[in-house]
């Protein structure tokens, strides 16, 4: 790499953002955010449990503890309940504090407590914040700055140029990451003037994390076609990256601080907060995140040329599969997940969440996932067999409807939600026992999904098969029986509509 | 048209038509970037994930509380506690809990602990009553079951709905700036109807596709953990989406990709963060201000008649800043 190249890039880049009465912007609001920040009082220390200094009581008090004068009675949602059963008192609370165990006991306890102090936790200070509100702040430029690029067609010349991939994609990393280390660097020294905080090698990492989170934000946008892509995309996954490397940096610091800072950017992020004293940390913190920089642009820089949009032609099994496992999150997610709340200790949650809401939610879903698939085709009414049908189709699914209900009586439900996940999939099955509006969004979800789209890309049968394996996987004779009829009439009319008059009919 | 009557509302039905129409073009546009779509579905989808994780690793958990005895403690106490399925091992109970190895120590008489706790309060109820003292502390009598509804679930409504709205400020401030660098915004400006349509049109279409996925977020926690109201959160997320693209809208004026991004967008994310910090200022002001009220709270209907102002208001603003020829 050529270091004049690099820094012609870095200033191109930084001459097209800060151009003109606009280019202010961005150091105005990083001036905005950094300087309240850095000004910020610093945290009080972590103190020794405290008891209240007035607690309410209610219930058969004794008299000593009401002779208190920092007991109140308040009979509704007092702290302290007092409940004699027997010759035994009982005290109910989240905490009984001293003056009250002591008007209790007397002077000679029966049993003692002792609160020790609260254990010391590296938690991240001051450079941690200013850190975060740099690189969040410099994000959208970062994201900008490659799909910009491209959307803006000078990528392709920039390419074509005497100039290499891995120096474009430097460049870029160089002029954000001194744009935003100078800013960091700035705010820190304006919190050292201000006596907020010590310096030390804390600074190291805080200036080297907006080297790491710069290289993520144009390794996640190096595919966007344009800025809107690139800026959602970097919104959407460095915030959680961040997150989880933040806590993988931290939970691994309790183990030893040189495995916390370790951690790429993670580990920069909380050394910038002085989470771990020493210079051994920052130095390592600083070490790793910059590696993986380096890793991130080498990346970045291969991909550069894919063109964004260009996919392999799909196969009707693979987006088959796809839609099929998209259609089960969506619609499994609502009516199973509750079922786990009755494994994990709190099986009145399950009861006591209405099934409908369930199916609404799992409706609205396999609506979706039809209408976005048909707004993504040239004419999304056609997609979904949304044609006009003649009205002796319509005629011919009324009488579907009706003689299947007269096989498969729609479900019923009993006063609770059920418990068990086959239940609640039968329940939900061809339910009878929703509302209306509930029940004209199941249907409409249903055939658009499953009649509508799924026969078009891999044929009836599997079509079939998906709807069953996804709506009726414990009776799947039922779900066939049923997903077929429908089928029929859908693939008979050329339309969806047939297909929604005969389950309106069944359901009623 | 003339230059005055181009800014002005044309109420016609040609104009409605073509509003509606360049609505569901915007729309599916939108529909059509993978990475939009991944945006909307992400964070719902790793919220749940976590979830079902969570509840997983609850449903499969095998680790016990711990708590140090001295050895002194009489075996007839270390069996009861072991009863309750307690981890029980002998050592100093100071010097363990100095070093946090466990939750609680005692020497029978003494308990060492920091803070209280249920746990806590149990073991002290099981001293007592092995030492036959006339009182013992228990926890707090659990409340009668609330249909299922948690705050849990309001929060995690509360959370995604202030990113969902930094998502409308990104559509409404991409939709001018992609548009205008890849000259479709000229086209639709050349086209025989008052420049506030186009704006309106893309307004209303980063409200619609950011509301939706934010509905189907509420109608998730609503299935499975219970929102105290859902159609509130809903109007809520609405005018937090409105709101936010509107402050986009507004603030893009006649940015775009070759003539400076980052400002307007660091701007908007700014303005709509501070927005958000009107809840804390003003409570009660930000109950009926959009995407104040996401965390305010309230029934959400005074918002979303201001989002549909500020909407108004944002395709005026759009007319005369960004619809420049």
């Amino acid at each position: 790499m050529r270091i004049g190249r690099l820094l012609a890039v870095a200033r191109r880049d930084l001459a097209f953002e800060g151009a003109g009465r606009k280019g202010l912007g961005l150091p105005l609001v990083l001036a905005g955010l950094l300087l309240p920040a850095s000004a910020l009082p610093p945290p009080q220390e972590p103190r020794l449990f405290e008891e209240p200094e007035v607690i309410t009581a209610s219930g058969e008090v004794p008299g000593a503890v009401l002779e208190l004068p920092q007991v109140t009675m308040h009979e509704e949602d007092a702290e302290l309940r007092f409940e004699q059963t027997g010759d035994i008192l009982l005290v109910r609370g989240r905490a009984v504090p001293e003056y009250v165990r002591r008007a209790l006991d007397g002077e000679e306890p029966v049993v003692r407590i002792e609160q020790l102090p609260p254990r010391p936790v590296p938690l991240p200070g001051r450079g941690l914040l200013l850190a975060l509100i740099t690189s969040s702040t410099l994000l959208s430029a970062v994201a900008a700055s490659i799909s910009g690029e491209r959307s803006a067609r000078t990528l392709t010349t920039l390419l074509a140029g005497a100039i290499s991939r891995e120096e474009v994609v430097f460049g870029k990393w160089l002029a954000w990451t001194a744009y935003g280390g100078v800013a960091v660097l700035l705010a820190g020294c304006a919190a050292i003037v201000g006596g907020r905080v010590d310096p030390g090698p804390w600074m190291l990492p805080m200036a080297t994390f907006p080297a790491g989170t710069v290289a993520m934000g144009l390794w996640l946008s190096r595919r966007a076609s344009d800025v809107v892509g690139g800026a959602t995309i970097a919104m959407r996954v460095l915030p959680t990256a961040l997150a989880a490397l933040a806590m993988a940096a931290w939970i691994l610091g309790f183990s030893h601080p040189l495995a916390g800072a370790a951690v790429p950017v993670g580990g920069a992020l909380l050394t910038a907060g002085a989470t771990w004293p020493g210079v051994g940390p920052a130095l390592l913190a600083a070490t790793t995140t910059l590696g993986f920089a380096a890793l991130a642009l080498w990346h970045t820089a291969r991909d550069l040329e894919e063109r964004p949009g260009e996919r392999p032609p799909s196969r009707p099994l693979f987006s088959l599969l796809g839609a099929g496992a998209l259609a089960a999150a969506a619609w499994w997610t609502p009516l199973l997940v509750p079922v786990l709340w009755g494994r994990a200790g709190a099986p009145r949650i399950v009861t006591s969440l209405p099934l409908e809401h369930a199916v609404f939610c799992g409706a609205l879903g396999l609506l979706l996932l039809s209408v976005v698939h048909a707004a993504r085709t040239a004419e999304p009414a056609a997609e979904l067999r949304l044609r006009t049908p003649r009205p002796s189709m319509l005629l011919a699914g009324a009488w579907v409807g009706l003689f299947l209900g007269f096989l498969f009586p729609g479900a019923q439900l009993g006063a609770h939600a059920p418990l068990l996940a086959s239940e609640r999939l039968a329940a939900a099955l061809t339910p009878a026992w929703t509302s209306a509006g509930t029940l004209l969004l199941l249907v409409l979800a249903d055939e658009l999904l499953f009649r509508g789209w799924l026969p078009r890309i891999a044929g009836p049968a599997a079509a079939l098969l998906v709807w069953t394996v996804v709506r009726s996987p414990f009776d799947p004779l039922t779900g066939l029986l049923f997903g077929g009829s429908m089928l029929l009439l859908v693939q008979r009319s050329g339309s969806v509509w047939p297909a929604v008059v005969a389950r309106l009919l069944h359901a009623l | 048209m003339t230059r005055v009557s181009r800014h002005l509302p044309e109420l016609d039905l040609r104009t409605w038509r073509a509003l509606l129409l360049l609505t569901a073009s915007l729309v599916q546009r939108l529909m059509r970037e993978r990475l939009v779509l991944r945006s909307m579905i992400w964070p719902t989808a790793l919220t749940l994930i976590t979830l079902v994780l969570t509840l997983l690793l609850m449903s499969f958990r095998t680790s016990a509380p711990r708590f140090v005895v001295d050895p002194s403690v009489p075996p007839s106490l270390v069996e009861a506690m072991e009863a309750r399925n307690w981890e029980i091992f002998e050592g100093d109970p100071y010097s363990v809990m100095l070093e946090g190895r466990a939750l609680a120590g005692t020497d029978g008489r003494t308990i060492w602990t920091r803070g209280a706790g249920p746990l806590t309060l149990e073991l002290e109820s099981l001293l007592r009553e092995h030492h036959g003292a006339p009182w013992r502390p228990a926890a707090p009598a659990r409340r009668p079951p609330s249909d299922g509804r948690s705050s849990g679930a309001d929060l995690l409504c509360k959370i995604l709905a202030v990113l969902f709205s930094l998502y409308g400020a990104v559509f409404g401030l991409g939709a001018v700036a992609r548009d205008r660098d890849d000259g479709s915004l000229d086209s639709e400006l050349s086209l025989p109807v008052p420049h506030w349509v186009p704006g309106m049109a893309r307004w209303a279409a980063a409200t619609v596709v950011t509301t939706t996925f934010y509905g189907l977020a509420v109608a998730a926690f609503h299935a499975i953990m219970g929102v105290s109201s859902p159609w509130s959160f809903f109007r809520h997320g609405f005018a937090a989406a409105g709101g936010s693209a509107a402050i986009g809208l507004m603030v893009v004026g006649g940015a775009g990709l070759k003539r400076g991004f980052s400002g307007p967008m660091s701007a908007s994310l700014a303005l709509v963060t501070g927005c958000m910090g009107l809840w804390w200022i003003a409570p009660e002001l930000g109950r009926v201000l959009p995407i104040a009220s996401v965390l305010a709270g309230g029934s959400g209907w005074a918002p979303s008649g201001a989002a549909l102002a500020l909407g108004l208001l944002s395709a005026a603003v759009f007319s005369v800043r960004s619809a420049r020829v």
